[in-house]
Protein backbone atom coordinates (compact mmCIF):
# COMPACT_ATOMS: atom_id res chain seq x y z
CA UNK A 1 0.00 0.00 0.00
CA UNK A 2 2.43 2.39 0.91
CA UNK A 3 4.60 1.59 -2.45
CA UNK A 4 1.16 2.38 -4.25
CA UNK A 5 1.41 6.14 -2.42
CA UNK A 6 4.82 6.67 -3.04
CA UNK A 7 4.26 5.93 -6.46
CA UNK A 8 1.02 7.71 -6.94
CA UNK A 9 2.63 10.70 -5.58
CA UNK A 10 5.66 10.36 -7.91
CA UNK A 11 3.61 10.06 -11.22
CA UNK A 12 1.49 12.88 -9.54
CA UNK A 13 4.82 15.11 -9.39
CA UNK A 14 6.01 13.85 -12.55
CA UNK A 15 3.04 15.49 -14.21
CA UNK A 16 3.02 18.68 -12.35
CA UNK A 17 6.98 18.63 -13.17
CA UNK A 18 6.29 18.56 -16.86
CA UNK A 19 3.26 20.92 -16.95
CA UNK A 20 6.08 23.56 -15.12
CA UNK A 21 9.15 22.64 -17.36
CA UNK A 22 6.34 22.97 -20.36
CA UNK A 23 5.81 26.19 -19.39
CA UNK A 24 8.99 27.88 -18.09
CA UNK A 25 10.30 26.41 -21.48
CA UNK A 26 12.75 24.78 -20.36
CA UNK A 27 11.57 21.44 -22.80
CA UNK A 28 11.48 23.56 -25.61
CA UNK A 29 15.30 22.11 -27.17
CA UNK A 30 14.35 18.49 -26.31
CA UNK A 31 10.42 19.54 -28.34
CA UNK A 32 12.31 20.97 -31.02
CA UNK A 33 14.67 17.69 -31.27
CA UNK A 34 11.83 14.88 -31.50
CA UNK A 35 10.07 17.34 -33.88
CA UNK A 36 13.50 17.26 -36.13
CA UNK A 37 13.53 13.52 -35.47
CA UNK A 38 10.40 12.96 -36.41
CA UNK A 39 9.23 15.40 -39.49
CA UNK A 40 10.27 12.86 -41.81
CA UNK A 41 7.78 9.95 -40.71
CA UNK A 42 4.74 12.94 -40.15
CA UNK A 43 5.11 13.92 -43.50
CA UNK A 44 5.10 10.02 -44.62
CA UNK A 45 1.74 9.87 -42.60
CA UNK A 46 0.74 13.14 -43.73
CA UNK A 47 0.74 11.88 -47.43
CA UNK A 48 -0.87 8.63 -46.98
CA UNK A 49 -3.89 10.40 -44.63
CA UNK A 50 -4.19 13.12 -47.08
CA UNK A 51 -4.99 10.46 -50.45
CA UNK A 52 -6.72 7.89 -48.10
CA UNK A 53 -8.82 11.10 -46.72
CA UNK A 54 -9.26 12.25 -50.34
CA UNK A 55 -10.66 8.70 -51.48
CA UNK A 56 -12.78 8.04 -49.21
CA UNK A 57 -14.74 11.63 -49.40
CA UNK A 58 -15.13 11.26 -53.07
CA UNK A 59 -18.01 8.69 -52.44
CA UNK A 60 -19.97 10.31 -49.98
CA UNK A 61 -20.32 13.53 -51.51
CA UNK A 62 -21.77 12.92 -54.97
CA UNK A 63 -24.72 14.91 -54.63
CA UNK A 64 -23.08 17.73 -52.98
CA UNK A 65 -20.60 17.77 -56.07
CA UNK A 66 -23.39 17.57 -58.34
CA UNK A 67 -25.11 19.95 -57.15
CA UNK A 68 -21.70 22.18 -56.91
CA UNK A 69 -21.34 21.70 -60.19
CA UNK A 70 -24.39 22.91 -61.23
CA UNK A 71 -24.08 26.71 -59.10
CA UNK A 72 -20.66 26.70 -60.62
CA UNK A 73 -21.58 26.40 -64.28
CA UNK A 74 -24.98 29.05 -63.49
CA UNK A 75 -21.59 31.36 -62.24
CA UNK A 76 -19.27 30.69 -65.11
CA UNK A 77 -21.58 32.42 -67.33
CA UNK A 78 -21.99 35.56 -65.98
CA UNK A 79 -17.98 35.84 -65.70
CA UNK A 80 -17.65 35.22 -69.24
CA UNK A 81 -16.94 38.95 -70.52
CA UNK A 82 -14.63 39.42 -67.02
CA UNK A 83 -12.51 36.23 -68.47
CA UNK A 84 -12.34 37.20 -71.99
CA UNK A 85 -10.63 40.87 -71.11
CA UNK A 86 -8.46 38.96 -68.12
CA UNK A 87 -7.42 37.17 -70.34
CA UNK A 88 -6.02 39.69 -73.10
CA UNK A 89 -4.96 41.20 -70.28
CA UNK A 90 -2.64 37.91 -69.05
CA UNK A 91 -1.26 37.70 -72.68
CA UNK A 92 0.15 40.82 -72.49
CA UNK A 93 1.19 40.23 -68.74
CA UNK A 94 3.36 37.49 -70.11
CA UNK A 95 4.72 39.14 -72.88
CA UNK A 96 6.38 41.65 -70.48
CA UNK A 97 7.82 39.46 -67.79
CA UNK A 98 9.77 36.30 -67.82
CA UNK A 99 8.56 33.11 -66.12
CA UNK A 100 9.99 32.98 -62.77
CA UNK A 101 11.40 36.55 -62.38
CA UNK A 102 8.25 37.80 -61.38
CA UNK A 103 8.51 36.81 -57.64
CA UNK A 104 11.75 38.72 -57.57
CA UNK A 105 10.62 41.14 -58.82
CA UNK A 106 7.77 42.01 -56.48
CA UNK A 107 10.35 41.50 -53.44
CA UNK A 108 9.18 38.35 -52.57
CA UNK A 109 10.85 34.81 -51.69
CA UNK A 110 8.43 31.44 -52.33
CA UNK A 111 9.19 28.44 -49.85
CA UNK A 112 7.02 25.60 -50.62
CA UNK A 113 5.38 23.14 -47.67
CA UNK A 114 3.34 20.28 -47.01
CA UNK A 115 0.71 20.07 -44.56
CA UNK A 116 1.44 17.77 -41.73
CA UNK A 117 -1.77 18.08 -39.47
CA UNK A 118 -5.08 20.01 -39.29
CA UNK A 119 -7.06 20.69 -37.00
CA UNK A 120 -10.37 18.76 -35.89
CA UNK A 121 -12.53 21.22 -34.32
CA UNK A 122 -15.01 22.68 -36.49
CA UNK A 123 -14.27 26.35 -34.84
CA UNK A 124 -11.16 26.01 -35.65
CA UNK A 125 -9.35 26.12 -39.23
CA UNK A 126 -5.30 25.94 -38.41
CA UNK A 127 -2.64 23.27 -40.44
CA UNK A 128 0.84 23.05 -39.38
CA UNK A 129 3.22 23.15 -41.93
CA UNK A 130 6.53 21.47 -42.01
CA UNK A 131 8.83 24.54 -42.32
CA UNK A 132 10.01 26.83 -39.42
CA UNK A 133 12.28 29.33 -38.45
CA UNK A 134 15.26 27.05 -39.91
CA UNK A 135 13.83 28.30 -43.58
CA UNK A 136 13.56 31.61 -42.51
CA UNK A 137 10.21 32.61 -41.94
CA UNK A 138 7.96 34.71 -39.48
CA UNK A 139 4.71 34.91 -38.11
CA UNK A 140 2.84 36.89 -40.12
CA UNK A 141 3.85 35.48 -42.98
CA UNK A 142 1.51 34.56 -45.80
CA UNK A 143 0.34 31.32 -47.12
CA UNK A 144 -1.00 30.91 -50.53
CA UNK A 145 -2.30 27.55 -52.27
CA UNK A 146 0.03 26.24 -55.28
CA UNK A 147 -2.18 29.02 -57.82
CA UNK A 148 -1.55 31.72 -55.93
CA UNK A 149 -4.70 31.63 -54.29
CA UNK A 150 -4.26 33.21 -50.55
CA UNK A 151 -5.26 30.91 -48.05
CA UNK A 152 -4.13 32.16 -44.82
CA UNK A 153 -1.19 33.27 -42.28
CA UNK A 154 1.49 31.84 -40.04
CA UNK A 155 0.47 32.60 -36.40
CA UNK A 156 3.30 30.90 -34.60
CA UNK A 157 6.17 29.18 -35.48
CA UNK A 158 8.99 26.51 -33.94
CA UNK A 159 12.58 25.46 -35.63
CA UNK A 160 10.75 23.32 -38.08
CA UNK A 161 7.50 23.34 -37.68
CA UNK A 162 4.65 26.54 -38.02
CA UNK A 163 1.28 26.94 -37.14
CA UNK A 164 -1.28 28.76 -40.60
CA UNK A 165 -4.75 30.08 -39.66
CA UNK A 166 -6.77 29.59 -42.52
CA UNK A 167 -9.06 32.41 -43.60
CA UNK A 168 -11.94 30.34 -42.06
CA UNK A 169 -10.63 30.11 -38.80
CA UNK A 170 -12.76 32.11 -36.32
CA UNK A 171 -10.14 33.75 -35.23
CA UNK A 172 -8.73 34.61 -38.84
CA UNK A 173 -8.94 38.92 -39.78
CA UNK A 174 -7.44 39.57 -43.17
CA UNK A 175 -7.66 42.93 -45.18
CA UNK A 176 -9.25 42.81 -48.10
CA UNK A 177 -9.97 44.72 -50.91
CA UNK A 178 -11.64 44.19 -54.34
CA UNK A 179 -9.54 43.19 -57.60
CA UNK A 180 -8.35 46.18 -59.08
CA UNK A 181 -9.19 48.90 -56.67
CA UNK A 182 -6.38 50.12 -55.09
CA UNK A 183 -8.09 50.62 -51.08
CA UNK A 184 -8.89 48.72 -48.35
CA UNK A 185 -12.73 47.61 -48.38
CA UNK A 186 -13.32 45.48 -45.11
CA UNK A 187 -12.14 42.46 -43.25
CA UNK A 188 -12.41 39.15 -43.95
CA UNK A 189 -13.13 36.70 -40.58
CA UNK A 190 -13.64 33.26 -40.77
CA UNK A 191 -16.70 31.64 -39.32
CA UNK A 192 -17.11 27.83 -38.41
CA UNK A 193 -17.36 25.30 -40.81
CA UNK A 194 -15.05 26.48 -43.66
CA UNK A 195 -16.46 29.87 -44.57
CA UNK A 196 -15.45 33.38 -44.57
CA UNK A 197 -17.45 36.87 -44.20
CA UNK A 198 -16.76 40.54 -45.76
CA UNK A 199 -17.40 42.53 -42.53
CA UNK A 200 -17.21 46.26 -41.97
CA UNK A 201 -17.71 47.39 -45.85
CA UNK A 202 -19.25 51.01 -45.94
CA UNK A 203 -22.61 51.24 -47.34
CA UNK A 204 -20.82 53.30 -49.98
CA UNK A 205 -18.75 50.76 -51.50
CA UNK A 206 -20.08 48.81 -54.87
CA UNK A 207 -20.45 45.11 -53.96
CA UNK A 208 -22.45 42.34 -55.82
CA UNK A 209 -22.45 38.51 -56.00
CA UNK A 210 -19.51 36.78 -57.95
CA UNK A 211 -17.16 39.91 -57.22
CA UNK A 212 -13.45 38.96 -56.23
CA UNK A 213 -12.16 39.76 -52.89
CA UNK A 214 -8.37 39.76 -52.68
CA UNK A 215 -5.85 40.93 -49.50
CA UNK A 216 -5.24 44.71 -49.14
CA UNK A 217 -1.83 44.71 -49.08
CA UNK A 218 -2.28 47.03 -45.71
CA UNK A 219 -0.44 43.97 -43.37
CA UNK A 220 2.89 44.40 -43.39
CA UNK A 221 4.10 40.74 -44.54
CA UNK A 222 1.37 39.98 -47.02
CA UNK A 223 1.11 40.54 -50.14
CA UNK A 224 -1.75 42.95 -52.05
CA UNK A 225 -3.91 41.59 -55.09
CA UNK A 226 -3.63 37.85 -53.51
CA UNK A 227 -7.30 36.39 -54.63
CA UNK A 228 -8.97 35.03 -51.79
CA UNK A 229 -12.60 34.31 -52.48
CA UNK A 230 -15.81 35.19 -54.28
CA UNK A 231 -18.65 37.49 -53.04
CA UNK A 232 -21.69 35.07 -52.24
CA UNK A 233 -24.44 36.99 -50.77
CA UNK A 234 -23.97 40.75 -49.47
CA UNK A 235 -26.77 41.36 -46.67
CA UNK A 236 -27.37 44.51 -44.35
CA UNK A 237 -29.85 47.17 -44.40
CA UNK A 238 -28.97 49.88 -46.47
CA UNK A 239 -29.80 52.32 -42.98
CA UNK A 240 -26.95 50.36 -41.78
CA UNK A 241 -23.08 52.23 -41.88
CA UNK A 242 -22.00 49.27 -42.74
CA UNK A 243 -22.90 45.68 -44.95
CA UNK A 244 -21.29 42.12 -44.85
CA UNK A 245 -20.92 39.95 -47.71
CA UNK A 246 -20.95 35.78 -47.51
CA UNK A 247 -17.67 34.80 -49.09
CA UNK A 248 -16.82 31.50 -51.07
CA UNK A 249 -12.82 30.63 -50.52
CA UNK A 250 -11.77 29.69 -53.80
CA UNK A 251 -9.70 26.42 -51.66
CA UNK A 252 -11.24 24.41 -49.21
CA UNK A 253 -9.09 23.36 -46.57
CA UNK A 254 -9.83 20.09 -46.65
CA UNK A 255 -8.20 20.28 -50.02
CA UNK A 256 -4.88 21.60 -48.64
CA UNK A 257 -1.93 19.52 -48.69
CA UNK A 258 1.43 21.51 -50.60
CA UNK A 259 1.39 25.47 -50.24
CA UNK A 260 4.08 28.05 -50.67
CA UNK A 261 4.82 30.55 -47.90
CA UNK A 262 5.45 34.11 -49.25
CA UNK A 263 8.78 35.11 -47.85
CA UNK A 264 10.25 39.37 -48.18
CA UNK A 265 13.30 38.31 -50.09
CA UNK A 266 14.93 40.46 -47.43
CA UNK A 267 14.40 37.58 -44.94
CA UNK A 268 15.84 34.83 -47.20
CA UNK A 269 18.51 33.49 -44.87
CA UNK A 270 21.58 34.25 -46.12
CA UNK A 271 20.65 37.25 -47.08
CA UNK B 1 10.34 -4.96 -17.18
CA UNK B 2 13.12 -5.31 -20.18
CA UNK B 3 15.27 -2.93 -22.26
CA UNK B 4 13.27 -4.69 -24.90
CA UNK B 5 9.56 -3.72 -23.91
CA UNK B 6 10.85 -0.71 -23.03
CA UNK B 7 12.12 0.41 -26.21
CA UNK B 8 9.49 -1.20 -28.27
CA UNK B 9 6.82 0.85 -26.06
CA UNK B 10 8.57 3.57 -26.54
CA UNK B 11 8.85 3.26 -30.65
CA UNK B 12 5.17 1.93 -30.22
CA UNK B 13 4.03 4.98 -28.66
CA UNK B 14 5.74 7.12 -31.08
CA UNK B 15 4.53 5.88 -34.17
CA UNK B 16 0.84 6.07 -32.37
CA UNK B 17 1.23 9.44 -31.61
CA UNK B 18 2.27 10.17 -34.99
CA UNK B 19 -0.77 8.32 -36.53
CA UNK B 20 -3.13 10.64 -33.97
CA UNK B 21 -1.45 14.10 -34.17
CA UNK B 22 -1.14 13.51 -38.36
CA UNK B 23 -2.61 11.07 -40.18
CA UNK B 24 -6.46 11.08 -38.49
CA UNK B 25 -6.44 14.48 -39.01
CA UNK B 26 -6.88 14.34 -42.79
CA UNK B 27 -9.89 11.85 -42.54
CA UNK B 28 -13.09 12.39 -43.12
CA UNK B 29 -16.20 12.26 -40.62
CA UNK B 30 -16.57 10.13 -39.08
CA UNK B 31 -12.94 8.34 -39.33
CA UNK B 32 -11.82 11.57 -37.78
CA UNK B 33 -13.04 10.64 -34.25
CA UNK B 34 -10.31 7.65 -34.32
CA UNK B 35 -7.80 8.14 -31.59
CA UNK B 36 -5.84 5.11 -30.94
CA UNK B 37 -3.52 6.03 -28.37
CA UNK B 38 -6.30 6.04 -25.11
CA UNK B 39 -7.75 2.28 -25.96
CA UNK B 40 -4.16 0.97 -26.03
CA UNK B 41 -3.44 2.98 -22.68
CA UNK B 42 -6.60 1.02 -21.39
CA UNK B 43 -5.76 -2.41 -22.88
CA UNK B 44 -2.18 -1.76 -21.58
CA UNK B 45 -3.79 -1.24 -17.86
CA UNK B 46 -6.38 -3.83 -18.10
CA UNK B 47 -3.55 -6.39 -19.14
CA UNK B 48 -1.36 -5.46 -15.66
CA UNK B 49 0.94 -4.08 -17.89
CA UNK B 50 1.03 -0.07 -16.43
CA UNK B 51 4.58 0.01 -16.90
CA UNK B 52 4.69 -0.74 -20.27
CA UNK B 53 1.72 1.51 -20.76
CA UNK B 54 3.11 4.60 -18.56
CA UNK B 55 6.33 4.67 -21.23
CA UNK B 56 3.91 4.29 -23.85
CA UNK B 57 1.74 7.15 -22.88
CA UNK B 58 4.56 9.69 -22.14
CA UNK B 59 5.79 8.98 -26.14
CA UNK B 60 2.57 9.05 -28.04
CA UNK B 61 1.42 12.00 -25.69
CA UNK B 62 5.17 13.70 -26.88
CA UNK B 63 4.58 13.50 -30.34
CA UNK B 64 0.74 14.21 -30.31
CA UNK B 65 2.05 17.85 -28.29
CA UNK B 66 4.92 18.37 -30.96
CA UNK B 67 3.02 17.79 -33.52
CA UNK B 68 -0.53 19.38 -32.31
CA UNK B 69 -2.29 22.03 -34.22
CA UNK B 70 -3.84 24.31 -31.71
CA UNK B 71 -2.44 25.27 -27.98
CA UNK B 72 -0.64 22.14 -26.19
CA UNK B 73 -2.82 20.46 -23.75
CA UNK B 74 0.40 18.63 -22.52
CA UNK B 75 -0.76 15.32 -23.52
CA UNK B 76 2.29 13.31 -22.20
CA UNK B 77 1.54 14.71 -18.67
CA UNK B 78 -2.56 13.74 -18.71
CA UNK B 79 -1.86 10.56 -19.95
CA UNK B 80 0.67 9.97 -16.87
CA UNK B 81 -2.32 11.31 -14.41
CA UNK B 82 -5.08 9.13 -16.69
CA UNK B 83 -2.99 5.82 -15.75
CA UNK B 84 -2.44 6.87 -12.52
CA UNK B 85 -6.61 7.47 -12.15
CA UNK B 86 -7.36 4.78 -14.28
CA UNK B 87 -5.39 2.16 -12.38
CA UNK B 88 -6.48 3.29 -8.96
CA UNK B 89 -10.30 2.89 -10.71
CA UNK B 90 -9.23 -0.73 -12.24
CA UNK B 91 -7.46 -2.04 -8.80
CA UNK B 92 -10.88 -0.69 -6.72
CA UNK B 93 -13.64 -1.24 -8.63
CA UNK B 94 -13.50 -3.87 -11.30
CA UNK B 95 -13.05 -7.88 -10.98
CA UNK B 96 -11.73 -9.15 -13.73
CA UNK B 97 -10.29 -7.90 -17.12
CA UNK B 98 -13.21 -8.85 -19.55
CA UNK B 99 -14.34 -6.34 -22.07
CA UNK B 100 -16.96 -5.16 -20.40
CA UNK B 101 -14.58 -3.98 -17.69
CA UNK B 102 -12.31 -2.32 -20.40
CA UNK B 103 -15.47 -0.52 -21.88
CA UNK B 104 -16.20 1.28 -18.87
CA UNK B 105 -12.60 1.93 -18.26
CA UNK B 106 -12.79 3.36 -21.94
CA UNK B 107 -15.83 5.43 -20.90
CA UNK B 108 -14.10 6.94 -17.78
CA UNK B 109 -11.09 7.50 -19.53
CA UNK B 110 -12.96 9.52 -22.41
CA UNK B 111 -14.40 11.59 -19.49
CA UNK B 112 -10.99 12.32 -17.47
CA UNK B 113 -9.76 13.49 -20.70
CA UNK B 114 -12.32 15.53 -21.66
CA UNK B 115 -12.13 17.35 -18.36
CA UNK B 116 -8.30 17.77 -18.87
CA UNK B 117 -8.85 19.27 -21.73
CA UNK B 118 -11.31 21.66 -20.36
CA UNK B 119 -9.40 22.62 -17.63
CA UNK B 120 -6.14 23.16 -20.02
CA UNK B 121 -9.08 25.88 -22.16
CA UNK B 122 -9.52 27.68 -19.11
CA UNK B 123 -5.89 27.84 -17.93
CA UNK B 124 -5.00 29.03 -21.75
CA UNK B 125 -7.81 31.68 -21.69
CA UNK B 126 -6.53 32.86 -18.31
CA UNK B 127 -3.35 33.64 -19.88
CA UNK B 128 -5.07 36.06 -21.69
CA UNK B 129 -4.73 33.65 -24.80
CA UNK B 130 -7.01 33.93 -27.00
CA UNK B 131 -7.89 30.42 -27.44
CA UNK B 132 -11.31 28.75 -28.18
CA UNK B 133 -12.23 26.11 -26.35
CA UNK B 134 -10.04 22.94 -26.73
CA UNK B 135 -12.21 20.22 -25.38
CA UNK B 136 -14.18 18.55 -28.11
CA UNK B 137 -18.05 18.89 -28.55
CA UNK B 138 -20.28 15.57 -26.70
CA UNK B 139 -21.28 14.40 -30.13
CA UNK B 140 -17.63 14.24 -31.26
CA UNK B 141 -16.59 12.39 -27.58
CA UNK B 142 -19.41 9.75 -27.76
CA UNK B 143 -18.34 9.32 -31.55
CA UNK B 144 -14.56 8.87 -30.54
CA UNK B 145 -15.86 6.11 -27.40
CA UNK B 146 -17.61 4.31 -30.39
CA UNK B 147 -14.18 4.13 -32.17
CA UNK B 148 -12.43 3.49 -29.02
CA UNK B 149 -14.77 0.49 -27.73
CA UNK B 150 -15.02 -1.13 -31.38
CA UNK B 151 -10.74 -0.35 -31.17
CA UNK B 152 -11.00 -2.67 -27.75
CA UNK B 153 -13.58 -5.29 -28.74
CA UNK B 154 -10.69 -5.85 -31.64
CA UNK B 155 -7.68 -5.92 -29.82
CA UNK B 156 -9.38 -8.22 -27.10
CA UNK B 157 -10.65 -10.57 -29.93
CA UNK B 158 -6.94 -10.35 -31.30
CA UNK B 159 -5.63 -11.30 -28.12
CA UNK B 160 -7.90 -14.21 -26.98
CA UNK B 161 -8.01 -16.34 -30.41
CA UNK B 162 -4.77 -15.16 -32.11
CA UNK B 163 -2.26 -15.05 -29.37
CA UNK B 164 -4.24 -16.80 -26.71
CA UNK B 165 -2.34 -14.59 -24.23
CA UNK B 166 -5.86 -13.16 -22.44
CA UNK B 167 -8.46 -14.90 -20.47
CA UNK B 168 -11.57 -13.05 -18.86
CA UNK B 169 -11.64 -15.35 -16.42
CA UNK B 170 -8.15 -13.91 -15.06
CA UNK B 171 -9.26 -11.73 -12.23
CA UNK B 172 -7.43 -7.88 -11.66
CA UNK B 173 -4.91 -8.19 -8.90
CA UNK B 174 -3.54 -4.60 -9.40
CA UNK B 175 -0.40 -5.71 -9.97
CA UNK B 176 1.96 -3.35 -12.31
Amino acid sequence: MTRRIHGSLLIGGLVLGIGLLHVAGVLQPVEDVVRSTAIPVARVFAAVGFEVGRRTASGETMDSLQNRVNELQSRLSSTVVDYVQLRALQEENRSLRKVGKFLSDSEYDHVGARVIARSTLPQTSTVLIDRGVADGLEIGMAVVAEDGIFVGKIISIQQRVARVQLVTDTLSRVAAAHAGADHLIGIVQGEENGVARLTLVPQAEELKRDDSIVTAGTEEKIPANLPIGLVNQVEGKQTDPFKTASLEPLVQSSRLDLVIVLRPAALRPGS
Amino acid sequence: MRIRDVLLAILFGCLTGLFEATFTTFLPRPFLDIRPVLPLLVGGILLQRSGVAMIFGVSAGLMVDVFSVGPTTLVSASNLALILLISFLARTVITNQSMYAAFALMFCARGIEWCWNLLAGFLWRMSSLHVISIAHAFGDVWRMLIWDELFLAVCFLISSFVLRRYSARRSFVGRS
